[in-house]
């Protein structure tokens, strides 16, 4: 960290201008998000933070609308979405210094640390669409309505749900920490936040080229991700298409988050081969039981001399392959993240922020949970306290503002 | 006992005698501020009485009527324990002047100077009602002057307010120590709430001197090692910690001397606009720092009724800017504000209560509510942080 700060501080504007240029070519170029010089573009036909490559540092944030009016919604979310766009760019989003007498415009954080491939991306709840709120009731995507109570869910209403959510990922965290502060500064008097968590290492592989991750628990996460640059999955798992109803949402998505606890000291007192068995796959490898390699496909029909499976019946990877889910995949693109310790135990509350972009999530997230809440072996283990799902809006056009199509 | 009627008949005078010179200077700035300004005060040798009562039934008369000018507000409680305040507030609930804490008996007064309109007598009774109405005719005596003028105007009632606060602040603060050297526990815990509130409202000011502030209202932990505790904030913890006044007689002389101290050196102060703003700005940060937290009164649990304070001497200071502010392209945005204030107050008002301190004790705040002041103080403290730029020069 403390080099690439060094460098882009010495570089100064200049590197981040370099990078712009750099930027356009790079979007699924880089490998391991090193690069904290890069710029993933703003415009396209989807949000940016999506498809990305999963880049290093996350902070998430629910906000609740105070804004009485269907103008003063539009009002917000334009105004977040010129302050995003200079914020990709490493821009700040107005002066950080000027008029001696009055705050400055931009909190000044991410001052000379680049674009760090910061993406902004938005999400609407779904009481935005709320009938008598926002008169938008009947622009209400079609799926975006509640996943209900899952098996294994301990929600709590806390750290759950919200009218917008902001995903800002970067590769430096003081990047994505001003992004959403400054967007919770512009929001004042229209939106409040409802809650928010800081993801500090990413534990998913989003392109074809990234090396996959650890979590927590140590082991290897998202092996089998569906990946940004294969057009035909995203298409297929990821976006919302032609057939849906509400034009306006074409080319977006759903994202579903969820705050999973780690229950850390019972994990990590549980012997290596419970571990393997409870997760399906070798610690080190990251390989299948059934395997060598990481990248081995799973046998889910071997058996031991023992007659019994290889993979246990409530192996995770088991109950999470698209192949027992009807075929169901999703695109992963989790964080791990402590806030500290539990004051009621003394012990580390930590775990991973899993966030999972599909195209309908009842029948991918809600159907792939519902068999892992019940027979997941791993329920031992975690703990899911938070999140929401959000209706992802598509990529907004130069010049447009994220979710413009719902006031045209 | 046999002294406090005597004692308040003192203060009687004493208040009053500062509401007349303060609408006596009030009326030469404006008279300054614009050669062709009109003053129906001038005909006149003092400001018009109006005499209120507050009875079980709240105000009474419910409807006076009067001409334009400076007007006293002479405030009587005929012995009824269900409202012992009068407010006199816009029709959009902007408090323009207030005499509070007249229990059964109590009198005291205040003096505005009004234009043509409607405004509400507001004697709040428990369970809502008891207001009544003025009425106020005549010509308009509201100076239309430049922007300048308007902001200089702006600075000279603020520095008066300033100086009957610390006043106010003087007076309370006798009474309290009087207390505790009599070694009187119960009133002393009584005073201890109203007696701060003037100071809550002003404190920006008194923290413009070294160390003033610290001297009076310094928590524990912003001691430094070796160095002695002073003020409210010692006193409190051995009230209510230790439940007796031992041990504070000369911690109340201090105090006695250092309130005084600030009253003289408030009486050299000049203010810049833009101090108005930022003041405004600073007794917010207090409110969501210190008073929502519960910070400030840690063993007096009084920290509501110095949310008061904070938010009388910021929505006063943005008052008195916001002409200038309309008339410099600025009236939405001081209309935002305005309402913005009239929120975080009627959330307050809800915990309003009818004994000596005016309000709940920390205790009653509602975790729902703490989170919603919180987010109301951050929607009122963002456009206000904007003003000062828009008045400095």
């Amino acid at each position: 960290m403390a080099t690439r700060r060094e460098f882009l501080a010495a570089a100064g504007v200049g590197a981040a201008g370099l990078a712009v240029g750099a930027g356009a070519t790079a979007f699924f170029e880089h490998d391991d998000g090193s690069s904290s010089g890069e710029t993933v573009p703003f415009h396209g036909a989807h949000q940016a933070g999506i498809a990305t490559a999963a880049q290093d540092r996350l902070v998430f944030a629910a906000f609740d609308v105070t804004a009485a009016t269907k103008g003063e919604l539009r009002e917000l979310l334009h105004e977040w979405t010129r302050a995003a766009e200079l914020m990709t760019k490493g821009l700040p989003v107005g002066p950080p210094a000027g008029d001696k007498n009055a705050p400055p415009a931009d909190t000044g954080e991410a001052l000379g640390l680049g674009p760090a491939a910061l993406t902004v991306t938005f999400g609407l709840g779904e009481y935005i669409f709320a009938p008598g709120r926002f008169g938008l009731s009947s622009r209400r995507p079609s799926l975006l309505r509640s996943l209900g109570k899952l098996p294994g869910d301990e929600l709590d209403p806390a750290k759950s749900g919200g009218d917008i959510c902001v995903q800002a990922c970067a590769d430096d965290p003081q990047v994505a920490f001003h992004a959403i502060r400054d967007l919770a500064r512009i929001g004042i008097g229209s939106a409040v936040l409802r809650w928010a968590q800081l993801g500090f290492g990413r534990t998913s592989s989003t392109v074809s080229t990234q090396e996959t991750p650890r979590n927590l628990q140590g082991f290897k996460d998202g092996t089998r991700n569906l990946h940004g640059d294969n057009a035909e999955d995203m298409n297929r798992f990821v976006w919302v298409g032609d057939d849906e109803p509400q034009a306006w949402f074409r080319g977006g998505s759903y994202v579903v988050a969820r705050r999973i606890r780690m229950l850390i000291n019972a994990w990590d007192r549980s012997v290596l081969s419970d571990q393997e068995n409870t997760i399906g796959r070798f610690k080190l490898s990251g390989a299948p039981l059934t395997g060598h390699r990481e990248h081995d496909p799973l046998d889910l029909e071997a058996r031991g001399a023992d007659g019994r499976p290889v993979i246990p019946a409530n192996a995770h990877v088991r109950l999470a392959a698209p192949s027992t889910n009807d075929g169901a995949a999703i695109l992963r693109r989790g964080y791990s993240f402590t806030d500290g310790i539990d004051a009621a135990t003394g012990e580390l509350d930590a775990g991973l922020f899993f966030i999972a972009y599909q195209r309908d999530p009842h029948k991918q997230f809600a159907a792939i949970q519902t068999r892992l809440g019940s027979h997941d072996a791993l329920n031992e283990y975690i703990l899911h306290t938070g999140g929401g799902l959000f209706a992802v809006p598509p990529g907004i056009r130069p010049g447009g503002f994220v979710a413009d199509g719902l006031f045209a | 006992m046999v002294q406090f009627p005597a004692f308040d008949a003192l203060r009687w005078r004493r208040v009053l005698t500062a509401g007349l010179s303060a609408a006596a200077v009030a009326a030469v700035v404006s008279a300054c501020g614009s050669a062709n300004a009109t003053s129906t005060s001038g005909s006149r040798p003092g400001p018009e009485v109006l005499k209120v009562t507050l009875t079980d039934g709240g105000c009474s008369p419910k409807k006076l009527t009067t001409k334009a000018g400076a007007l006293t507000f002479a405030v009587v409680n005929d012995g009824t324990k269900k409202v012992s305040e009068l407010e006199v507030r816009k029709t959009d609930g902007v408090i323009l002047g207030e005499k509070e804490g007249l229990v059964s008996d109590k009198h005291g007064s205040f003096t505005l100077r009004l234009g043509p309109g409607h405004y509400v007598l507001g004697c709040p009774l428990p369970l809502g009602g008891g207001n009544g109405t003025l009425v106020v005719t005549g010509k308009p005596i509201s100076v239309q002057a430049k922007s300048g003028t308007k902001l200089a105007a702006a600075v000279a009632a603020y520095k008066l307010y300033v100086e009957r606060q610390v006043a106010q602040l003087r007076q309370g603060t006798k009474r309290f120590t009087a207390a505790l050297a009599a070694g009187d526990l119960g009133k002393a815990q009584r005073l201890y709430g109203p007696t701060r509130r003037h100071y809550e409202a002003i404190e920006p000011v008194a923290e413009s001197f070294s160390s003033l502030d610290s001297d009076i209202d310094a928590r524990i932990n912003n001691v430094a090692p070796g160095a002695p505790w002073t003020g409210f904030h010692h006193i409190e913890q051995i009230l209510w910690e230790k439940n007796t006044t031992k041990g504070t007689a000369q911690l109340g002389k201090t105090l006695d001397a250092d309130v005084a101290d600030l009253q003289h050196k408030v009486a050299t102060l000049s203010y810049q606009p833009a101090q108005l703003a930022n003041g405004s700005v600073e007794l917010l940060n207090e409110v969501a720092t210190s008073k929502i937290t519960g910070e400030e009164d840690r063993y007096s649990h009084t920290d509501l009724s110095d949310f008061q304070g904070n938010l009388a001497g910021a929505r006063k200071a943005f008052e008195l800017l916001r002409p200038a502010l309309d008339a410099n392209g600025n009236r939405i945005l001081g209309n935002t504000i305005a309402q913005r204030f009239a929120v975080v107050q009627q959330g307050l008002d809800r915990y309003r209560r009818h004994t000596p301190l005016g309000f709940a004790y920390y205790g009653a705040l509602t975790k729902a509510d703490r989170l919603a002041f919180s987010q109301e103080v951050d929607a009122l403290a963002e456009p206000l942080s904007t003003v000062a730029a828009k008045v400095s020069g």
